[in-house]
Formats: C-alpha cells, structure tokens, sequence
C-alpha cells in the first residue's frame, strides 16, 4: 500500500513541467529511487550529499537553533532542488528554459 | 803435386841430436782487474697505503609480471540490494513533496528573466599578443614556412609542421615538426624545445586528442609518420604497405574516434591530393600504420576521362554523428561522405586495385560549390548541422548539412582564405585567416532589436600576422584554454593571441540562436 503511494507521489513529481528527473538518497548517500540513469544517479548522489552536509553545517554554525529545510541551485541549464533531511534527501532537477 | 819446402829441410843431411835442457820460465803474472767498488744494496719494504675496502651485498634476480585494472560502472542498478524501509519513506514523501511541488510550479510560473539578461562585458576588446614563436634556423631556406599548426592533448604545448608551398617538381626541401610548451615559467621564442626533421617537407601535423606526446604528420611525398615523444626511440609508425602509401601530398590528418567498434580508440584519417581519403588503425600496434579503410573521390565518368582523382584538401567530421563527414576538393567541389557508403568506385586509375582494402565512393551528397579550391571545412563543436568552408576565391561559407545551397556567406576582400575554425567556446564565433595577413573573427551574434537576416557582415576583429604583411596559412584555436588562438603565417612566426573575454565566454542563448540560424537556411 505504502508502495503505491510513494510511486504515485514520485510519479506526480516526474511528470511536472519542466521537470528533467528525481534522485532519492539515504543517508548513506546511495540513490533509492531514481529516474535518472545510473551513472549521473551516482555522480549526484556522491556530489549533492556532501554539498548538503556542508550547507547545514554552515546554517547550524551561524544558529545552532536554525535547521537547513530546503535548498536550489540554478544554473544555466537547469535548476537543482534539494531537499535534505535525517533521513533522507529528495534532489529535483527542472529546466529552466521551457518557458 | 806441390813441392813443399819440408823435404828439403828434413832430409837426412839436416838432422842433428835433439838436445833437452831443463828451463824454468819465469812467473807471469796479470794485474788483478776486478774493480773492488762496494756493493750498492738498498732495503726497502713495500705496502699498499690505502685502505683496502671490502663490501658484501646480497642480490636476487627478481621476476615481475604487470597487469592494468580499471573499475568499470556496473550496469546493474544499485537500487536492487538497497534494503529501504517504506514506512519511513513514505512519511518523508509526506513531508517533502509537498514543499518540492510548490517549488517547482514557483518556477513554471515565474517568467524566465535571466535568460533575457545580457552580461555587458567591461574591458576592451583587444586581444593580448602573447608570444611569437619562430625557429630562424629551419627558415635560412626562405622557401620554408609554416604549413600546419596543432595544439597537444593538454592544451600546453603547439606543434609546428614546417615545409614549403612552392614546389616545380621534386621536393628537395628538408621539412621539420617543433614544439613549444607555452605554459613554461621560461620559455625562448626563438628556439623550439623539441625538434624532429623529415627528408621532405611536412604538410600538416595533428596531435592525438587523449595522450599526450603521439604526434602524426602528413609529408609532400606522401608518407604518415606518427612519433610518440615520451618514447626514446620517438618514430612509432610509419605506412608499411607501399601500395597504401597515398600517392600525392597529405593534405590533412585527424585523429578521430573508431566509429563503428568500440569508439574508445582513436583512428587516423588522412587526406590526399591523389583523391582517396584513407583511415588507419589505432595505435599502438607493432610500429605500422595499417589500413583499415579506404575511399576514393574521382571526377565525374565520361566518355574521356577514366575517373581521375580530385585532389581532397579538407575534411571534417560531424560531432555528433561520427560517420558522416564533409569534405572540400582542390575542383571547388563540396561533398558529404560517409563511413557507411559501400558504392563502388569505377575508376581506372593507377594503384586503386592493389591497395590492401578497395576503395569506396564515400559521397553522399553534393552542395553549392566554390569557384576555386576549397582550403578548410570545418564542423561546428555546438550544432550537428553547421559547417564552415572557406575557399580561394576569398569568401567563407556558412552551410547547413540539410541544404544543398551555402546560407551565410562572407567575403571580406582580403585574398584567399586559407582557414577558418569555430570557436570551442563560443557557438556564434568564428576565426579565418587570409592571404593578406589579417586573421579575421567573425561574430554572428544577432544585433539587439535587429532581426536574424541582418547579421553582421564585417569582422568584429581584425589580428594581424607577425610582419604585418604574411598571409596567415592556418589557425587553431586552444581547446582547453579556450582563449587562446594561435596564428602560423608564411613568414614562418607562429603568433599566439589572448582573445578578450567578449569573444571566449558564451551567452545564455547563444545555441539556440545558432539552431535558429540554421532552420532559416532552409527558408532561403
């Protein structure tokens, strides 16, 4: 049950405008659940994992009350959004160009 | 019978008693003679002074075996093996796709402002003249100048390909291949770091695009000869089949990836005034350059000629489709070919039938030609149908490989055209030099307001040659340090330029600008 749910949502987020592909990773930093092929899968993990350590270290440093909720990159090609948590992180990546 | 004296004296009348006396004679004596000098004797007792060393030391004959490894990305999912517990996942859905959507629809909705945000670039344009390099002894014979320029895999070091273009019949010129690594803390302009001669003059020279020191070059008579510099013994390769060897001058060579087995090596193709473009096994293997495909361009077939060759000056292949390519001939022709064509040639031409592989009619499609030899093509790095030609009757063409007519054409009066290039970095940019010493860069940058049919018809920037008066025989632009473009010119001086930053870094919508050019020339 819980299965079909979580497809369900992944598959409301895949299929947004715009929306180039999802990563699921665990604390580990190893994907979950991904639309993106294994390779660039990989590379985000290993890559957006250790960004998002850094940035909600740097947030509790400057506040150790405040906590790190959400977080985007735009680029020139498209926008990464992150979202980072105990457990695990959600990365979107969106195009920017569409319009 | 001789009569002697004795029987005269002998006879019996002579004789008398013999009468003994007893006689003492008296004692002689000799002087002693023996020098009495003492005699000379030394003693003297001998030794080694110095110390006598000795040293032991084990030794061991050691048999080693090597092996190389390489991980590989596996192609089975990770996600497999993942144990993830669903509950929990869920519950993180709950919490953060909520968040996620929102954000993303914020960005569906919100009008795309940056895109149209034009960065204005302060500074002046002015390119930085950052070395010229010459080598005053190769060009004592003043028939010698530069005829190829190539940049190393690592965007460090050019090579040279030094050789004449003014031959009556045999070349009797010794050619040569120099480098030099700009990037060093101190280098000497006038003295290349390293040196290689060949018996005739040097064509055209290209580097392997991956490893460093594998250096190819194509010479007048003909022969291919690749040297790997970290080598001692730097010649790698050379043409073994006699009946491969191309018959005229190499007008080009590329390094280019194997298309149809594993597209991780790289092949060499090279291309002859004697009309066949030839591709060459990878290396290394065994010190000799095999065949390993081969085609033939000739004249149309009437009842007079018999399929002679048309000489290929120039070839360029697609980015993305590595088996189509573009070639220019000495006629003005342009063609497209293919690495997939298997029509025959029908030619009578000398050598065709002995060569190791038969030779194939690579065309594919023919374009508006030139009124005079094609001197470059050149396929754009950004978008899969553009190709620069540039011609010696002084104008450079902006062709879609869709479209059988030219859609840009530029013709800035400066002589022939010798070469043009696209810029690696920018998709709108590009360089051609021309006999009249000027390297000219062009900009396709659509003014602000104006539409695409107004494109900019004169030169943003003009570099000249190293004497002002050289015309300029080839250009490349650096692939790694993308603003830096090196210049060779006929007066043997390779300049290198540092380009402003306005022609090096890209804007936003600079691709899609360069596909909108190339769908309106299919309008024309």
């Amino acid at each position: 049950m819980t299965q079909a749910e979580v497809d369900d949502t992944l598959k409301r987020i895949q299929e947004h405008k715009g929306v180039h592909g999802f990563l699921i990773i665990n604390n580990d930093g190893i994907p979950i659940r991904t639309s993106l092929d294994t390779a660039l899968s990989q590379q985000y993990a290993a890559l957006i994992k250790s960004l998002s350590d850094k940035a909600r270290s740097t947030i509790r440093d400057i506040d150790p009350t405040n906590e790190l909720v959400f977080f985007r990159m735009r680029t020139k090609k498209h926008e990464v959004l992150v979202a980072p948590e105990k457990e695990y992180t959600m990365i979107v990546l969106q195009a920017t160009d569409v319009l | 019978m001789y009569n002697s004296n004795r029987d005269e004296i002998d006879s019996e009348s002579n004789r008398k008693p013999a009468l003994f006396t007893d006689e003492t004679l008296p004692i002689v004596s000799c002087k002693e003679v023996i020098q009495k000098d003492p005699v000379h004797s030394v003693n003297a007792s001998v030794q080694t002074k110095f110390e006598v060393q000795l040293a032991d030391a084990e030794c061991q004959s050691i048999k080693r075996k090597e092996r190389e490894i390489q991980v590989d990305l596996g192609e089975k999912a990770v996600t497999d093996e993942i144990q993830v517990d669903m509950g929990r996942l869920s519950k993180f859905l709950e919490r953060t796709a909520p968040r996620v959507l929102h954000y993303i629809e914020d960005n569906a909705e919100r009008p795309n402002i940056l895109r149209h945000i034009k960065l204005r670039y302060s500074g002046d344009d002015t390119a930085q003249e950052l070395f010229t390099l010459t080598y005053p002894e190769i060009l004592i014979d003043k028939e010698i100048q530069i005829t190829s320029l190539s940049w190393s895999a690592n965007g460090s070091s050019i090579f040279v390909g030094y050789g004449s273009t003014s031959h009556e019949g045999l070349c009797m010129h010794k050619g040569a291949v120099c480098s030099w690594n700009i990037e060093r803390f101190k280098i000497n302009p006038n003295k290349p770091d390293m040196t290689v001669e060949t018996s005739t003059c040097v064509t055209t020279v290209a580097c392997h695009p991956e490893r460093p020191g594998i250096v190819a070059a194509g010479l007048y008579n003909g022969e291919i000869l690749v040297w790997d510099f970290r080598e001692q013994d730097s010649l790698i390769a050379r043409v073994l089949e006699r009946q491969d060897l191309h018959r005229d001058s190499v007008t080009s060579l590329q390094w280019i990836r194997e298309p149809k087995l594993s597209k991780k090596k790289f092949i060499l193709v090279s291309t002859s005034q004697d009309g066949r473009i030839l591709l060459w096994n990878p290396l290394p293997s065994k010190n000799n350059l095999k065949l390993t495909d081969a085609y033939f361009v000739s004249t149309k077939i009437s009842s007079k000629s018999s399929g002679k060759p048309m000489g290929v000056t120039s070839v360029s292949f697609n980015n993305e489709d590595a088996e189509t390519f573009v070639f220019g001939c000495d006629s003005g022709h342009l063609y497209k070919g293919s690495l997939n064509s298997v029509s025959t040639v029908q030619s009578r031409e000398q050598g065709l039938a002995d060569m190791t592989i038969q030779p194939k009619n690579p065309i594919t499609m023919a374009y508006q030609s030139h009124d005079s030899p094609i001197y470059s093509v050149n396929f754009s790095p950004f978008n899969r149908h553009l190709f620069l030609t540039s011609a010696h009757d002084g104008q450079i063409r902006i062709y879609s490989q869709l479209f059988p007519n030219y859609g840009r054409c530029f013709a800035p009066a400066q002589g022939a055209i010798f070469t043009c290039r696209w810029s690696p970095s920018r998709p709108l940019l590009l360089a051609a030099g021309s006999e009249h010493g000027r390297t000219l860069i062009y900009d396709l940058e659509p003014e602000e307001g104006a539409s695409t049919d107004l494109l900019s018809s004169i030169p943003v920037q003009e570099l000249p040659s190293s004497d002002k008066r050289s015309s300029i025989i080839c250009l490349e632009f650096n692939h790694k340090t993308s603003n830096t473009l090196a210049c060779g010119d006929s007066a043997g001086a390779v300049t290198i330029w540092k380009l402003a930053e306005r022609f090096t870094t890209a804007q936003n919508d600079e691709i899609e600008n360069l596909q909108i050019l190339a769908k309106s020339f299919g309008d024309n």
